[in-house]
């Protein structure tokens, strides 16, 4: 175990009944990173995330969150870990304020002046019961109780769901300078993938409970291009076996090329044969998702 | 000094950072011994990644347009070095296909768009 990773798992499995909710996870999240753990409803995020906080009984595998077996020393990584999670263990008769207090006696490195910062950014009504709070308040309480121990690893599950706009923007910001710039890691879940495109800087996928991929944002987005080519004569199909190559749309002279790696090397092969246009398209996170998991890509043939 | 970030392109956070900065100072906004906003700063006001501000600030350093001062802040250079011919052609190729890339997500014709350069170019061309 190193202290480069705070969460590794080594195939990581949650079997419920014939379903392999999560199967054969390896995932590696590295110190000081903000990991936006992505994947369609149903895709084994949440029982992911549940097996790292111990909450969850693993089939097989393993989990080691801040170097800590989940399995043996779950108690011990859930005070270490700050969570936001849908399901936030509020209690609904407690006031704010009353909640705060009662949090401050469990948590081993609670601080009221930090407390008392975050309760001014949000501005949640002290004497409001939990159980007459909206679902962003609730979502934002929970992450003033996570955030004020100075948590070394934030684990986000949906975590800005019934926020508005600029809510989300306040919430994740806080996140960001709260965590990040202090070299703290996050680990986030989220279907809003235009906010997990600003503020991550990894990305995994995962469907149907298999990791699909995992990759640096600036390096995927640099290296997951589409090329739209429009050739003059019809090509030689070999002509579009190269290792960066994903997979090839079209007929006849005209394709679009999904490549994943070598752009450059692709094109220099691509050009070889006679072509009226040969057009590199950006992709972004929404495009790249939908590649990974089956949905269409947006990207035309013209 | 306004930055737009749009996350949802295809052109890395870093690099649009960069690119804003870079016209910025080209352009004369930001002058020699202007002090930009320091990295926690920025990623909270455009509420991004603080490692992304950071590592275009890195490559913005080494591009020698920008100096941090020990404990102060990071400040534009005095001196805006010049770019070879080769060096500025390739800036702008990537600038070009990037441009390229966004229009044609618009879905306008390679015709259309060389009518909208040359349109822009008109008032320099005569």
């Amino acid at each position: 175990m190193t202290d480069e990773y705070v969460i590794e798992t080594r195939g990581l499995t949650k079997v419920f009944g014939a379903k392999r909710a999560v199967d054969d996870l390896n995932l590696q999240v590295r110190r000081g990173s903000v990991f936006g753990f992505l994947g369609p409803n149903g895709a084994g995020k949440t029982t992911t995330i549940k097996m790292l906080l111990g909450l969850t009984k693993p089939t097989s595998g393993e989990a080691r969150v801040l170097g800590l077996d989940v399995r043996e020393r779950s108690v011990e990584v859930r005070r270490r870990v700050g969570v936001v999670a849908e399901d936030a263990p509020l209690y609904d008769h407690m006031t704010v304020a009353e909640t705060l207090a009662f949090a401050s006696r469990l948590a081993a490195d609670w601080d009221d002046q930090r407390a008392a910062k975050y309760m001014d950014i949000f501005r949640l009504p002290m004497q409001a019961r939990v159980r007459d709070l909206s679902r962003g308040m609730r979502g934002q309480l929970a992450l003033i109780l996570a955030l004020t121990p100075e948590p070394e690893l934030l684990i986000l599950d949906e975590p800005t769901a019934g926020l508005d706009p600029v809510m989300r923007r306040e919430f994740l910001s806080t996140v960001l300078d709260e965590v990040t710039a202090r070299g703290g890691t996050v680990f986030m879940s989220s279907h809003v993938l235009a906010e997990v495109e600003r503020v991550a800087d990894t990305v995994g996928i995962i469907n149907k409970g298999k990791l699909l991929m995992v990759k640096d944002m600036t390096e995927l987005k640099e290296t997951e291009k589409k090329v739209r080519v429009h050739f003059q004569v019809e090509p030689d199909p070999a002509i579009f076996q190269h290792p960066g190559i994903a997979s090839v749309e079209g007929q006849g002279r005209r394709y679009i090329v999904t490549v994943t790696s070598d752009l450059e090397g692709v094109l220099e092969r691509l050009r070889t044969v006679p072509h009226f246009v040969i057009d590199v398209v950006d992709l972004n996170l929404e495009e790249i998702f939908m590649q990974y998991t089956g949905g269409k890509s947006g990207v035309r043939i013209q | 000094m306004y930055f737009h970030i749009d996350a949802s392109s295809g052109i890395p956070i870093y690099r649009q950072l960069v690119g804003q900065i870079t016209q910025a100072i080209t352009g004369g906004l930001l002058r020699p011994g202007d002090r930009l906003p320091s990295v926690r700063e920025l990623a909270r006001e455009l509420t991004i990644n603080p490692n992304t501000v950071a590592r275009a600030y890195l490559e913005l350093e080494r591009d020698g347009l920008i100096e941090a001062a020990r404990g102060s802040g990071t400040y534009v250079t005095a001196t805006i070095p010049a770019l070879s011919r080769e060096e500025r052609l390739h800036k702008g190729r990537e600038l070009v296909r990037a441009f390229v890339s966004e229009v044609r997500r618009l879905g306008l014709e390679p015709r259309e768009l060389l009518g909208l350069i040359k349109h822009e170019l008109g008032g320099e061309e005569g």
